[in-house]
């Protein structure tokens, strides 16, 4: 079949760009790639810092945590040991380390009298008395 | 400075950033044709073309000189490119067979486009192309990229691609005459 003059060759056409880019695109590309570069090789650099501070981190971690396990069950325990003793704060601590009678006498001695006052050391001398067999009282005197 | 010149100043550190402003300033034009007519958008031009650079920067030292650093470059930014259109058409779900009604609706929307309506058309039937032989049918007609150099970037043979061109503007001159 002839093909007639309006038939469309590509030799016909053009073979130039139809596109084009934006004003001073080229220009501004090379500082593009650049600042891609080098934001690509301070991330590397922090990575490798890093590397070399992470054993020295995880092992102060570890430091402050069984610092921390440690210190406040410690501190918790005292805290109650305090509560514990303040009834009895105003016993003399040597008449026990000398006594005769246990300790949980006297607590008990306590808790039958007002503990609100003040105990006098001859309060202490007549429980202290009062748990005293006869003879042990005879040596005594 | 000769492509040897080149290499060897890419290759060492000292020199390397002068030599690779240099390189960039050669190609980029070049690479950035290519790579817009595989994908149309200019946006997704400059995203690969800025890829494929900082590619080559951080390649630089295993090129291994068995093809020109012409070709080398062209090869990575065609892969990038063909990468970029496979993902788009991935995400695709109607397909006109070619899958490339991403780049037709580019074509439209492309406020870059300066062309005349003819060029227009010619633009449309090249996108009826399947990738590779629109990829050799542009390297040819627009860029007259020689066919041994061609056969390097694409790894076909001479014949393949030539036969595929015959081919593609045979298609392209059906499609600019209606028929």
């Amino acid at each position: 079949m002839e093909k007639n003059k309006e038939y469309i060759k590509l030799t016909d056409l053009t073979n130039e760009q139809p596109f084009k880019t934006p004003e001073g695109y080229f220009e501004m590309l090379e500082q593009q790639i650049f600042a891609r570069i080098d934001e690509d090789e301070n991330g590397k650099k922090a990575v490798g810092l890093l590397f070399y501070l992470k054993p020295i981190l995880t092992i102060a971690a570890c430091l402050v945590a069984a610092f921390l396990l440690v210190y406040f069950p410690i501190k918790i325990s005292d805290q109650k040991t305090a509560e514990n003793t303040t009834n009895t704060e105003n016993i003399d601590i040597l008449y026990f380390a000398n006594s005769f009678i246990h300790e949980s006498e006297v607590l008990e001695y306590l808790e039958n009298t007002n503990q609100a006052e003040p105990i006098d050391d001859s309060t202490i001398e007549s429980v202290l008395l009062a748990s005293l067999t006869d003879i042990e009282l005879i040596e005594l005197n | 400075m000769s492509e040897q010149e080149l290499i060897e100043q890419l290759k060492n550190k000292e020199s390397q950033r002068a030599a690779f402003k240099s390189l960039v300033a050669l190609y980029e034009r070049k690479l950035y044709w290519h790579i817009r007519k595989i994908v149309l958008n200019h946006d997704d031009t400059n995203d690969i073309l800025q890829n494929v650079f900082i590619k080559v920067w951080k390649n630089i030292d295993s090129f291994r000189e068995e093809s020109s650093i012409y070709t080398w470059i062209f090869k990575i930014a065609t892969n990038e490119s063909l990468t970029f259109l496979a993902q788009q058409k991935r995400r695709n779900i109607f397909s006109d067979g070619t899958g490339n009604e991403y780049l037709a609706s580019n074509l439209k929307a492309d406020e870059y486009f300066e062309g005349t309506e003819i060029q227009r058309k010619l633009q449309e039937a090249i996108l009826k192309l399947p990738d590779k032989q629109r990829l050799v049918f542009n390297m040819k007609y627009f860029d007259d990229i020689k066919y041994t150099d061609m056969s390097e970037i694409l790894g076909t043979s001479v014949g393949a691609l030539k036969a595929s061109y015959h081919h593609a503007v045979k298609k392209i001159e059906e499609h600019l005459n209606g028929e």
